[in-house]
Order: structure tokens, then C-alpha cells, then sequence
């Protein structure tokens, strides 16, 4: 193998490796969700604690952030992994659920209509991410704070990050706290703060 | 719940400008770190206690009833046989039965009168109930024992810092901005650590990311900051100083530090050089006569007008102020004093345990420590050293911070961009707030116990005295004067 061919071979096998575990980077078109860059995550569990709603069980998971170790003492390091709902473009849980409680909005993000919910499980057990949890009789998903966004305002996990690990993708549109500064016309500043 | 973006802490020190309108305000984004996303929850919880509650059953039974705060205050101030519905006789002291200038004890004055056995014991009391809380106890009521927070928090690290500031600053961090090494003492900081994840970590491992840094974690624990770590060295607990005596070895060893640092004897000379600190290193210290050693040899002491610290250059001894350069490592007799160079007797402490004994009192390979040495001399003076809480609050605790502070003054790197930093003068220093002249602040004058005639000025009452000397004469009033003026701590 020559020298090309090999860069050429271990570039595309960089892809594969950097990207999300079910991904056609490229082919799929735009859509909104959220994204994670473990580089910067302090496991600071923002994002979590401000997932939660006070009118919802606590036990109620969205995002799972897992530290994962490698090697063994004292030659430990660790790196996070945060589970989270990338709002698939061919989901499966909406075409398990029996009685049409996952709907995909206009804009591709999918949507649980509690209502119709009967907490039987079927999207959790088809989901490839484990991103939807179960419990007390209702299915809880994450549909990136749907009410949040009709009002321009980011997801709570989002605008809770400190450090800017976690992200927004909402192709043509801005939401506050935005992620750039009509005020300084900057891009993000350091540290993944807005305006800066 | 979103941080204040007027707050530097939750903007990574950079704060919007104060005039900025409220509503524009909201277009930025101010952190905060995990704990307030849970107020929600908190304010909402079903369990939550709103009502002061009661015991209903016999101790340990765990049963309990709401009561009214009228009926709290009534027993908690009046006493009486508050359990005699469940068949308890006894009598429950009130607090208006503490409210007499009677000693506490007559056979030992000093524990003043018996105002002082009620005691307040409270957390971080912050934004005015510090004042209010020390007006109840120490005024109302009279009682010197109002223990905060500080009296109970991070005493042994603070007192580390305090040694190497000369008693003038008792926290230093190591610059987030400028750092390059930075070696980490009993600090999770991707968790906690003043001013917070949201702030200082957030700074830290940005410039991580960026390859502007490396920190080392020294903890028994591994815990969150070793997802970005360059390493991770699990001390023993308790053990942090003998880490941190045995990199300084390696460093001495090795010739590894700033000798033209150490070498300026005050602080003309350093400032000439572009520095704001300097170090004792090249001072005399008397080893005999005995009932002197110990101490610095002053100018005084060799018959020479004025009081000034004596270093050697070329060989002679000069006041340390009229002096350009130090001998560092010196030991002889002047005017039949033994001296030694400050630095000599740090070395001779250091050079008593081989790195061996360090290596096995920190649990950490002498290889790996010898590594970490010549890292941290490699990344001088942009190489910084810190301990907070787990790094040095234990038996021994200031000392071994102390040890790790000397890191940072082998390099000279104290109170320099890049380096180790004491906090920010802050408002209070800047003047532009007296704490002392708040209105709700306790002042030792207004005190109505302090104008009463006190029953110490009666000598009759004054028996035998348990501590003698010039302990015994301070008064509870003086005692409880200087706690009021010295504002809490």
C-alpha cells in the first residue's frame, strides 16, 4: 500500500470513528438536534439537573451522562459520553408505537403526545440510543424543549452549559441566549460563551 | 434558572457591562454550575418542610408534629415542661434563662458570663444575615459564641498561604488565563472549587483543549477533572505534603529553580526587576545561643542603627535593604552568632528523607514524581501549584499546604500573570464599600451589655482564676469587643 492510499484509507476510517454511531454524514439532509462535543464536557451534570421539570417524577432520565473509564489504576482516564435523542431521520420509534404518539413536527423534530402515551414501551425497546425512558406509565422524550423553541429560547440543557459542550442544530434559525452576539457581531467567543 | 450575566463568574470573568438594559441582558448566556437547576424541584418538593416541627413521641422514635412559629418562639425563648403531654416531667431550659451577667462559672471568669452558653452555630451566611444573625447573638443577646462558617472551614490549607504571604493573603489559585502547568492539590474543580465549575473549569479546560495548558490532578480520588487531564497522581490521603517535599527535592537536586529570585533580598531590588514579591531565601536565621535560635538575625543584633534583616554578599553581611544580592546557601558566625541562610535550612529539612521516603509516604513511584518535577520546571514560571479543601484540611494540613506553596516561590511565580494568584482586591478593598458602616453592622460602642456595669469590675467575685497571667485579665468584654470589630472570623 503506498503512502496515499493508506492516508486515504485511515482519513475515511477518521470519519467513521468521529462520527455518531448511526450516521450518513452528508447524505441526510439538515435537521434540528442537539450536539455533543466530549472534549468540552466537565460532567458538571447541568445539563441533567435542568432537564428535569418540577411537575415530572425525578427519576425521569433524557440525557445519561456516563463516564467512562479506561485502563487501570493509576493509569486511569476517563472521558464522558452523554446519551441523548438525535431526533433520527428515519426513527424508529415513531413507526413502533401502536397508537401514533410520536409525531415527527415539519421542521423533523419528534414529538410525544402524552395523551395518546399508554407507557407501553415499544418506541423505548426499538430506540438505538436508549433515549427514551419509561416509567409510571408514560414514555419521556426528549423533543428539545419544543416550547422553549416556539418562544426563541433555547433547550434548557443548552443554555445551562458552561462550557458550550452541548449545542443546538437548528438550520435557519437563532434562538436566545444566542450562540452569536447581535450586540458584539462576534463569532462565539472562548469557552464556547456567547458574545464574548 | 440561568446565572447572573452581570456577574463575572458566570460569564468566565467577562461580565456585560452594567449598563446594559435588563431585557438585552437575556441575550446572553450566563452559566451556573448544576446545583441551581435543581431549585425547581427544591421549592416544589412534597417533602419539603415549611412548618417547625415538633417531637410527638418518646426520643428516637422519629415521630414528629407541625406547630405554629408562634408556639417555637414561645418555648424556644421561655423553656418550661415542654413534653409533659408525653409523660416528661423534666424541665427544658428557655433561652431568657441565659439572659443574666452572673458568670458562667465563677472559678474560671475568662468563660465570661452565662450569655455565653448560647451558642450559634450557622453556615455561609451571605448577603446581610451575617449582620443580622451577629446583632441577635452577640448584641441582643450578648453571647460572644456566634461560630460561622469560616471557624469550621479550610482553616489548615488557608494557614499554608498565610506562612508563605507573611500573614497577608490566605488563598491563592493559579491564574486560569495564563497558567501553562498547573498541578492540582485535593481539588475537584470540574465540580466545585470557588468561583466554580461554570467559571474557573470552564477557563481551565478550554485552554486544554486548545494545547495552551496541562494540569495535574493530586488526589487520592479520581474524580471528574481527569476526563481532561495530562495526569493523575492518587496520594495517599493526608499525604500531599510529602508529594510536594519530594518534588522540591527533585527540583533542588537538580538545580531546577530561580536562583536569581530567591537571591533578591528585598523588595527595591525585586520590583527593579519587574517583580512585586520577593523572598526571605538569603535572610540569616540564629541557630545559637539557644534561647535565640530560630529567629532572623536583624541588624540590631550586630550593633547597627536600625532594624533590618542581615543577608551576606561577597562574603560580608549586609542589611538585607542596602544589600543588591544574597548569598543563597550560606552558613558560618557573625559577631559569635551561628547563622544559616533561610534557604540552607529549608534544603537541610528537605535533604533529610531521601526521595524514597517521599515516594512511600505519597504513594506515588519516585520516577513519577521525578517526572512531574522536571515537567513543572520545564513549564516555570508558568508552572503553578494549589491546594484547596482535600489538599490540606487535616492534622498537619498547613504545613503540608505550606510545602506545596514553596513550589510556587522556588520559581517565583507568587502574585505574576501565569502564576499563583492571590484574589482581587475586590470592592471591599477598592473602598467603595465599608462593611463596617452598614447600618445593621454590630459596633462594640453600641452595644447596650457593654455600657451595663459588668460583674467583673466587682472584685469580690473575682475567685481564683483556672488561667493565670495576663489571659485571665482579659475580660469577656474585651474578648467579645475585638470579636465584634473584627467582623466575624
Amino acid at each position: 500500500m503506498d503512502r496515499r492510499t493508506f492516508l486515504k484509507i485511515s482519513g475515511l476510517m477518521g470519519l467513521c470513528v468521529l462520527g455518531p454511531p448511526i450516521s450518513f454524514a452528508g447524505s441526510q439532509p439538515a435537521r434540528p438536534k442537539l450536539f455533543f462535543d466530549p472534549e468540552l464536557c466537565l460532567g458538571c451534570l447541568a445539563c441533567i439537573t435542568a432537564c428535569k421539570r418540577p411537575e415530572e417524577p425525578r427519576e425521569i432520565d433524557r440525557l445519561y451522562l456516563t463516564p467512562k473509564e479506561k485502563g487501570s489504576y493509576p493509569g486511569v482516564t476517563l472521558k464522558f459520553q452523554l446519551k441523548y435523542c438525535p431526533q433520527c431521520e428515519k426513527a424508529p420509534c415513531v413507526s413502533a408505537c401502536p397508537h401514533q404518539a410520536l409525531k415527527k413536527t415539519q421542521e423533523g423534530i419528534i414529538r410525544l403526545d402524552k395523551a395518546r402515551c399508554r407507557g407501553e414501551g415499544k418506541c423505548a425497546s426499538v430506540c438505538p440510543y436508549q433515549a427514551i425512558d419509561v416509567a409510571f406509565g408514560k414514555a419521556f422524550k426528549c423533543d428539545l424543549c419544543l416550547e422553549e423553541l416556539e418562544k426563541d429560547w433555547l433547550p434548557r440543557c443548552v443554555s445551562v452549559c458552561p462550557t458550550g459542550a452541548l449545542r443546538l442544530e437548528f438550520p435557519g434559525r437563532s434562538f436566545s441566549p444566542e450562540t452569536t452576539s447581535k450586540r458584539c457581531g462576534r463569532a462565539p467567543g472562548p469557552y464556547g460563551m456567547s458574545g464574548l | 434558572m440561568d446565572g447572573n450575566p452581570y456577574h463575572p463568574y458566570n460569564r468566565c470573568g467577562r461580565a456585560i457591562p452594567y449598563d446594559t438594559p435588563l431585557e438585552k441582558s437575556l441575550e446572553f448566556r450566563p452559566s451556573t454550575c448544576a446545583k441551581p437547576q435543581m431549585d425547581e424541584d427544591y421549592l416544589y418538593n412534597p417533602y419539603r418542610i415549611l412548618k417547625p416541627l415538633k417531637r410527638c413521641g418518646p426520643r428516637g422514635s422519629g415521630k414528629f408534629e407541625p406547630i405554629s412559629w408562634e408556639q417555637l418562639i414561645r418555648e424556644v425563648a421561655e423553656g418550661g415542661k415542654l413534653f409533659a403531654h408525653l409523660g416528661d416531667d423534666s424541665h427544658y431550659p428557655g433561652l431568657k434563662e441565659f439572659l443574666s451577667d452572673e458568670p458562667l462559672d465563677p472559678a474560671a471568669l475568662e468563660l465570661g458570663p452565662k450569655r455565653n452558653r448560647i451558642i450559634w452555630l450557622t453556615g455561609r451566611s451571605q448577603a446581610g444575615r451575617k449582620h443580622f444573625i451577629k446583632r441577635f447573638v452577640c448584641q441582643a443577646i450578648g453571647s460572644i459564641n456566634h461560630l460561622p462558617h469560616t471557624d469550621i472551614c479550610g482553616i489548615g490549607f488557608r494557614m499554608g498561604n498565610y506562612i508563605l504571604s507573611d500573614v497577608k493573603a490566605v488563598e491563592f489559585k493559579a491564574d486560569p488565563e495564563a497558567a501553562r502547568y498547573i498541578l492540582v492539590f485535593g481539588s475537584n474543580f470540574f465540580s466545585a472549587l470557588q468561583p466554580g465549575p461554570n467559571a474557573y473549569a470552564a477557563r481551565l479546560h478550554q485552554r486544554v483543549k486548545n494545547g495552551e495548558l496541562k494540569y495535574v490532578i493530586v488526589d487520592p480520588r479520581g474524580h471528574e477533572a481527569l476526563a481532561h487531564a495530562h495526569r493523575w497522581l492518587p496520594v495517599c490521603p493526608g499525604r500531599d505534603g510529602a508529594l510536594a517535599m519530594g518534588l522540591i527535592r527533585v527540583l533542588l537536586e537538580e538545580e531546577q529553580f530561580d536562583k536569581a529570585f530567591l537571591e533578591r533580598p528585598n523588595p527595591d531590588i525585586a520590583r527593579e526587576k519587574g517583580f512585586n514579591t520577593f523572598a526571605n531565601a538569603c535572610h540569616l536565621v540564629i541557630l545559637a545561643p539557644e534561647s535565640e535560635a530560630g529567629r532572623f538575625l536583624t541588624t540590631k543584633d550586630l550593633g547597627v542603627e536600625g532594624e533590618d534583616f542581615v543577608v551576606i554578599e561577597d562574603g560580608k553581611p549586609l542589611p538585607a535593604g542596602k544589600a543588591s544580592k544574597g548569598t543563597l546557601d550560606w552558613e558560618g558566625e557573625i559577631s559569635s552568632v551561628k547563622v544559616k541562610t533561610a534557604f540552607r535550612l529549608m534544603k537541610e529539612e528537605i535533604f533529610s528523607h531521601p526521595l524514597s521516603f517521599y515516594a512511600r509516604e505519597a504513594g506515588i513511584p519516585e520516577e513519577t514524581i521525578r517526572e512531574v518535577a522536571r515537567e513543572f520546571a520545564a513549564h516555570a514560571p508558568y508552572a503553578v501549584a494549589f491546594a484547596y479543601h482535600g489538599g490540606g484540611n487535616y492534622v498537619g494540613g498547613a504545613y503540608a499546604s505550606y510545602a506545596i506553596a514553596l513550589l510556587n516561590a522556588l520559581f517565583g511565580n507568587i502574585n505574576r500573570r501565569g502564576g499563583y494568584l492571590p484574589p482581587g482586591g475586590g470592592i471591599l478593598a477598592k473602598g467603595n464599600l465599608r462593611p463596617q458602616e452598614f447600618p445593621t453592622s454590630p459596633k462594640a460602642s453600641r452595644s447596650p451589655y457593654l455600657q451595663r456595669k459588668s460583674p467583673l469590675r466587682n472584685k469580690q467575685l473575682v475567685q481564683k482564676p483556672r488561667i493565670s497571667g495576663q489571659i485571665a485579665l482579659v475580660s469577656f468584654h474585651q474578648r467579645r469587643a475585638y470579636r465584634i470589630c473584627s467582623g466575624g472570623h
